[in-house]
């Protein structure tokens, strides 16, 4: 099923550009991104912080569905655990930083492609690791990459005030 | 008097207080003891009537741990108790045990999720108030279950065809048709009668009984005719994510015959990618590998094709009184998928010895685990006679080869008759083919 | 002071349990209840109260590290699981097929504790580098690495699917898990493991109210509230971090293999993620941060399937059964649950025990409303 896959690439690569545009270009998008550089000020300037976080989780259940079709598709078939899928994206934004969508992008490809090439190596090579190892690495790659940068890849350091 | 002897001093009186005062025992709940007539009973036997059943007659509860919600054979499992409860339906109809009981199997449904934990758990709950398990879905469930069924001398019916169930001494386990690890030489011998003998066989299963059993049955094979077979472990997509991994092992090692024993959605997922992806050896499955919804997935047209499974008994709509009965308890509809026919034949056993132990005058629990030894079940010509108990003497080894047949009322239809392949025939089992 | 019994002149004092005497007088009512219970329970409910009672102990080990010291830790389950097959091997037959030493329950259950403390005290360091929510995903992480260890070491847990027995009850010698007659009374595995549980869970929170009313506990709701503060003013958040994780590993080993008793077999896929938000749904609805809070917030998450497998037979239209009707119990129990969860983040954020507590200040000042 080699379109489909080819599909796949391209609806994601696609939507992740339509949400590129949409930080850099739309009114809206300019908006939550003060929205979350910081509230208060964007509140001062007019923008309706509230409706910012309601639009914002509207994207993430959004592009959340769009995940899940792209996963539901093609020979695997989906069932009631498939949903745990999104817990994958927990270890990616960690990695990739929490407030960066560069560090989503860069996560998500070095998280998926460490899984995949994990399930379809590690049995032959490293067998001692046990059976379905891919399913964990993700998690070990974020834990070694936060233990080096704690917060995350492109994630902008919490300043703390007493 | 610091606060923490004193408090220290009041818990101990208080103590010794409660076990003087607490003698306003408990209600012993459970099955309540009846003399009737001259039969013996004990627990989970009530001379008070089923809830709705017949008012002249008392009830014999038996229970069910099943898979019935989130665990990987779910699809098939709530077929398998449908069909149980049409079966123990039926029995009533007919009279009861003996004339004089009726069964209930609906009070202590359970469900035990594919879980050991969670069957054991379960199983404590009602053992106290039935007399067997009708079902006891799971081979590892069951092991897991075992201490506590030989404690309470709790006989159970296996839904699942582990290869351990013949050896177990303890006349614990009723199993009806044959092994994993028997299918698997069946298996084996059509592929190599039908499609020439293979270079090289692949079998990909699910860790534990199910796989390992086949899959050993597979080394046995391999072994009795010179063929290299290797082992590929799996596991459902809920712990896997996807079958990949079996998919590129296929595309590695080129086998010309793949045996299956997973689920169907995994099965679909393995023939569906493995074809796509150039794969021209045929598939071999499990009988529970098969559900017809695969048929109208993605690679059903790959089924079609290549794929095959054995069973240890005709799918619904076969020629036989057994079937003829299934039918009219579905009122001629067809079932969702062959777990209908699995949890209708596995009661066979347990029917045969309830109606033995009634005519020894004895359905004590201990008394119906004694007369496991002197049944013998018969399925309404859907199967040969099958003594139960013994240690291995019983082993049964036909078996007959359905295919994936849109048309046909559970998506499957006989390709090959009953049968016992050579290296089947050959074999003796003397002891369980894999650990659980 | 004489002529003055109420007045407390230190903070340990006014923190005591069971100060006055009114928490007293029904705090040994409640005692005496909990004492004969089991014998007018059947075997079903004295095992769900048993869990009630080990959930607790583990609830306040949770409590301990994210309601008392703020450090979220979604990895509690991994705990409870190290806990369980500690105790498992400790106890385990030595001459079965899976790991066991054949100990008694005396020496099972401290090494249970034991074991995952030291194994709390080990990825503690985590929570000195990480906070927040980056604490919160790697100890998650933790979960599952735990569950994909307890899958493969096959010799010790017997391997995904399959699982293996739970440590048996022989304390000091005595097998508690047959029945036997003390006085006349006929006291079966239930009501024993019942009557342990209850006894530990007192134990154990009196020892972490007493925790928490020192200046370690003091320490933790520093840390907890402005550790950046904290640290100016002295307190050494590595130390009180790591005491936070060891011994709310320490409860979370104890619960687990106690736990595992309950039901007498254990399977490594029990402690995933579902088993952690369990015990943090105790926490956060009972309330984070009190004792009370988090005993009321165990028994009630614990309950709640018991009593939503009653609600059939009120709600026609929830079934039992597995298939059909307009929603099962099953389904209806994890909606509830869910539901709950959310209610009580937005409108009680102090959980049960805020409302325990407005409901005790309304009858305080009762018949003055304000």
């Amino acid at each position: 099923m080699f379109h489909t896959d080819v599909a796949k690439v391209l609806i994601a690569a696609l939507a992740v550009a339509g949400l590129s545009l949409f930080f850099k270009r739309a009114r809206w998008g300019l908006a939550m991104r003060a929205t979350a550089f910081s509230q208060e000020t964007a509140l001062a300037q007019g923008v309706p912080v509230g409706r910012m976080f309601a639009l914002s989780w509207a994207l993430a259940g959004g592009l959340a569905a769009i995940a899940g079709v792209l996963v539901g598709t093609g020979g695997a078939g989906f069932d009631q655990s498939t949903s745990l899928l999104a817990l994958k994206a927990l270890p990616v934004i960690m990695l990739g930083g929490l407030d960066s969508i560069r560090g989503a992008i860069v996560g998500g490809l070095l998280i998926g492609l460490a899984e995949a090439y994990t399930k379809a190596y590690q049995p032959e090579h490293a067998a001692w690791l046990g059976s379905n190892f891919d399913q964990v690495v993700p998690y070990l790659v974020m834990l070694m990459v936060l233990l080096v940068r704690p917060y995350g890849l492109f994630g902008t350091p919490e300043v703390r005030r007493v | 008097m610091s606060k923490l002897s004193r408090g220290s001093a009041c818990v101990t009186a208080l103590l010794a207080l409660a076990l003087g005062v607490g003698t306003c025992g408990a209600d012993e709940d459970g099955g309540g003891d009846a003399a009737a007539g001259k039969v013996k009973v004990g627990a989970g036997i009530t001379s008070e009537p089923c809830p709705g059943g017949a008012a002249d007659r008392g009830c014999i509860y038996l229970g069910i741990l099943s898979d019935l919600t989130s665990g990987p054979f779910a699809q098939l499992a709530v077929p398998i108790t449908d069909a149980q409860e049409d079966f123990w339906k039926r029995v009533n109809d007919q009279g009861g045990i003996a004339g004089k009981y009726d069964v209930n199997v609906t009070k202590y449904t359970r469900d035990n999720k594919y879980n050991p934990q969670e069957h054991v758990a379960k199983l404590r709950e009602i053992e106290p108030k039935i007399l067997a398990l009708a079902q006891s879905l799971g081979t590892p469930m069951t092991l897991a279950g075992l201490p506590l069924m030989k404690r309470g001398d709790l006989v159970a019916v296996p839904a699942t065809w582990w290869s351990g169930w013949s050896f177990d001494d303890d006349g614990l386990v009723l199993e009806s048709g044959y092994s994993y690890c028997g299918e698997a030489l069946n298996g084996l011998d059509y592929a190599a009668d039908e499609f020439g003998k293979p270079n090289r066989v692949l079998a990909v299963g699910y860790p534990g009984d199910y796989g390992g059993d086949s899959a050993a049955g597979a080394k046995i094979w391999g072994e009795a005719n010179g063929v290299d077979v290797a082992a590929v472990k799996t596991a459902p997509n809920a712990a896997a994510g996807n079958q990949d991994a079996v998919v590129s092992a296929i595309k590695r090692q080129s086998p010309d015959v793949v045996l299956l024993a997973t689920g169907p959605a995994e099965m679909a997922e393995i023939v569906g990618k493995a074809v796509a992806g150039g794969f021209t050896g045929e598939f071999i499955g499990s009988v529970p590998t098969f559900n017809p919804a695969v048929l109208k997935s993605q690679a059903g047209r790959a089924i079609l094709a290549k794929y095959r499974f054995v069973a240890p008994w005709g799918p619904f709509g076969s020629d036989s009184a057994a079937h003829d009965a299934m039918s009219k308890a579905t009122g001629g509809k067809a079932p969702a998928n062959d777990g209908y026919t699995f949890g209708w034949m596995w009661s066979y056993p347990l029917k045969a010895l309830l109606d033995q132990a009634a005519k020894d005058g004895d359905l004590t629990r201990a008394g119906v685990r004694e007369a496991v030894q002197k049944t013998t079940a018969t399925y309404e010509g859907a199967l040969p006679d099958h003594k139960l108990g013994g240690a291995g003497e019983n082993v049964v080894k036909q078996a007959l080869i359905a295919k994936p047949d849109p048309k046909a009322p559970t998506g499957a239809s006989v390709q090959k008759q009953f049968f016992t392949g050579p290296t089947a025939e050959k074999q003796e089992f003397t002891e369980a083919c894999s650990k659980a | 002071m004489r002529g003055r019994p109420a007045l407390v002149t230190s903070y340990e004092a006014a923190q005591a349990p069971l100060r006055t005497t009114t928490t007293r007088v029904w705090f040994t009512a409640l005692l005496l209840f909990l004492i004969i219970l089991p014998l007018q329970l059947d075997a079903e409910l004295n095992s769900l109260m048993a869990t009630a009672f080990l959930s607790a102990i583990g609830a306040i080990g949770l409590n301990l590290v994210t309601g008392w010291a703020g450090q979220v830790s979604l990895g509690h389950a991994f705990f409870i699981g190290v806990g369980a097959y500690t105790g498992a091997v400790v106890a385990g037959d030595p001459d079965g097929e899976l790991a066991g030493l054949g100990l008694d329950m005396a020496i099972w259950l401290p090494a249970a504790g034991l074991a995952a403390a030291l194994v709390g005290l080990a990825v503690a360091p985590l929570a000195t580098r990480l906070r927040g929510l980056y604490l919160a995903i790697v100890t998650l992480g933790l979960v599952f690495l735990g569950g994909h260890l307890f899958r493969e070491m096959t010799s010790v847990t017997g391997g995904a699917g399959i699982g293996r027995e739970a440590p048996s009850l022989v304390l000091f010698g005595v097998d508690l898990e047959t029945t036997s007659s003390i006085a006349g009374i006929a006291l079966d595995r239930p009501m024993k493991l019942y009557l342990l549980s209850l006894a530990l869970l007192i134990v154990l929170a009196l020892l972490s109210k007493n925790l928490t009313r020192s200046a370690v506990g003091r320490a933790f709701a520093a840390v907890r509230d402005r550790d950046l503060a904290a640290e100016t003013m002295g307190v050494d958040l590595t130390k009180y971090k790591l005491i936070a994780f060891t011994v709310s590993s320490f409860y979370a080993g104890i619960a687990g293999a106690m736990l595992a008793t309950v039901t007498g077999f254990i399977e490594p896929g029990t402690y995933d993620l579902l088993l952690s938000i369990q015990f943090l749904a105790m926490v956060l609805i009972g309330g984070a941060g009190t004792l009370v809070g988090v005993l009321m917030g165990a028994a009630f998450v614990s309950l709640l399937p018991r009593i939503v497998e009653e609600v059939p037979r009120l709600l026609p239209f929830i079934t039992a059964e597995s298939s059909g009707g307009f929603l099962t119990t099953f389904q209806l129990q994890t909606m509830i649950y869910g539901a709950l969860i959310v209610v009580f983040l937005i409108v009680e954020p102090r959980g049960l025990f805020g409302l325990w507590v407005r409901v005790r200040n309304y009858f305080r000042a009762w018949p003055f409303s304000y």
